[in-house]
């Protein structure tokens, strides 16, 4: 594909636009063309980096849907919502002052929330795995115990038994601990929640 | 880097490389690229947003028998730039907040 059939591509993915807008497009692209190819680009590099035509169209048409939807919200009690077109100078600058602190602090607070919400969960799964091995090793341990008399009597040797009491105790020692750290991990994850909780919803009142 | 981050970012970028003096879409890309890596066809969807919402006017110049579109701050455009000035003092606060 050389340049003209790419910009004729582009202008053709630019048709749901308004004219103006495709024509503005297409003449920044031309540009672009003529700048890269006078730093020493050829045409099919350009044309490699600039990715599809389609994909360039998308991102513009993309850009000019969002520009729409921001505007018809501060529209939205006019009459015709579609005058955005010519909007007078004054909304637009409105319209500036909304857009400039939405895209940089509401995907941070996003980030913020996800990261605690990551450590809300990392906690309770600590804690629920925890507190699932001290459950199951302290029921273990305690069926070790209590089994250990009948499979003497059953295979006739004390060994057995010996062995089954002291893998019993074992693991309700293991058991314990586990329990122990549960209690902690609980401490940990009440204290963490109530730090986020408290940091997020201050956040939020500034 | 995340892509609302970035996209966020971009728009503060952009206004800050234009405040450096008037400049041209092919210029302007060069410099943006030297501090975000950012695909080649993303520029043109900011500058045209932002020229309509009026931080950035456009004339024309020859240049080699030809017109070069360059861009310049207004008076709104400079003041977003203060603006993200001062958010970009938060998020300083907030990324010394994360490492400590």
């Amino acid at each position: 594909m050389d340049r003209e059939t790419y910009l004729y591509e582009l202008s053709k993915e630019l048709a749901v636009l308004p004219k103006i807008e495709a024509r503005q497009a297409i003449q920044y692209y031309q540009e672009y063309f003529d700048d890269s190819i006078e730093n020493g680009k050829s045409e099919f590099e350009v044309i490699t980096s600039l990715g599809t035509p389609s994909s360039v169209a998308t991102q513009i048409i993309a850009s000019s849907n969002i520009k729409d939807s921001q505007q018809k919200v501060l529209e939205e009690d006019k009459e015709n919502p579609k005058a955005y077109t010519q909007t007078n100078p004054k909304t637009k600058s409105k319209t500036g002052l909304v857009i400039a602190f939405s895209p940089i602090i509401f995907p941070l607070v996003l980030v913020a929330y996800i990261l605690g919400f990551t450590f809300i969960v990392v906690g309770f799964s600590l804690l629920f795995s925890f507190g699932a091995v001290a459950v199951a090793t302290i029921i273990g341990g305690i069926a070790s115990l209590l089994g250990s008399i009948p499979a003497a009597i059953y295979f006739g040797t004390w060994i057995l038994m010996a062995e089954l009491i002291s893998a019993g105790l074992v693991l309700i020692g293991v058991g314990l601990l586990f329990y122990l750290l549960t209690l902690k991990t609980y401490q940990g994850v009440k204290y963490m929640c109530k730090k986020i909780s408290s940091l997020l919803l201050r956040r939020k009142q500034k | 880097m995340d892509i609302q981050l970035k996209k966020g970012l971009l728009d503060a970028i952009v206004l800050a490389a234009v405040n450096k003096g008037d400049v041209y879409g092919y210029k302007l890309l060069q410099d943006v690229l030297a501090v975000i890596v950012v695909s080649e066809s993303t520029l043109y969807p900011v500058l045209r947003r932002l020229e309509t919402q009026g931080c950035l006017t456009t004339y024309h110049q020859e240049h080699d028998g030809r017109l070069r579109k360059y861009y310049s701050l207004t008076p709104a455009g400079k003041l977003r730039l203060k603006e993200y000035k001062q958010q970009c003092l938060d998020l300083a606060n907030i990324i010394n907040f994360i490492f400590q």
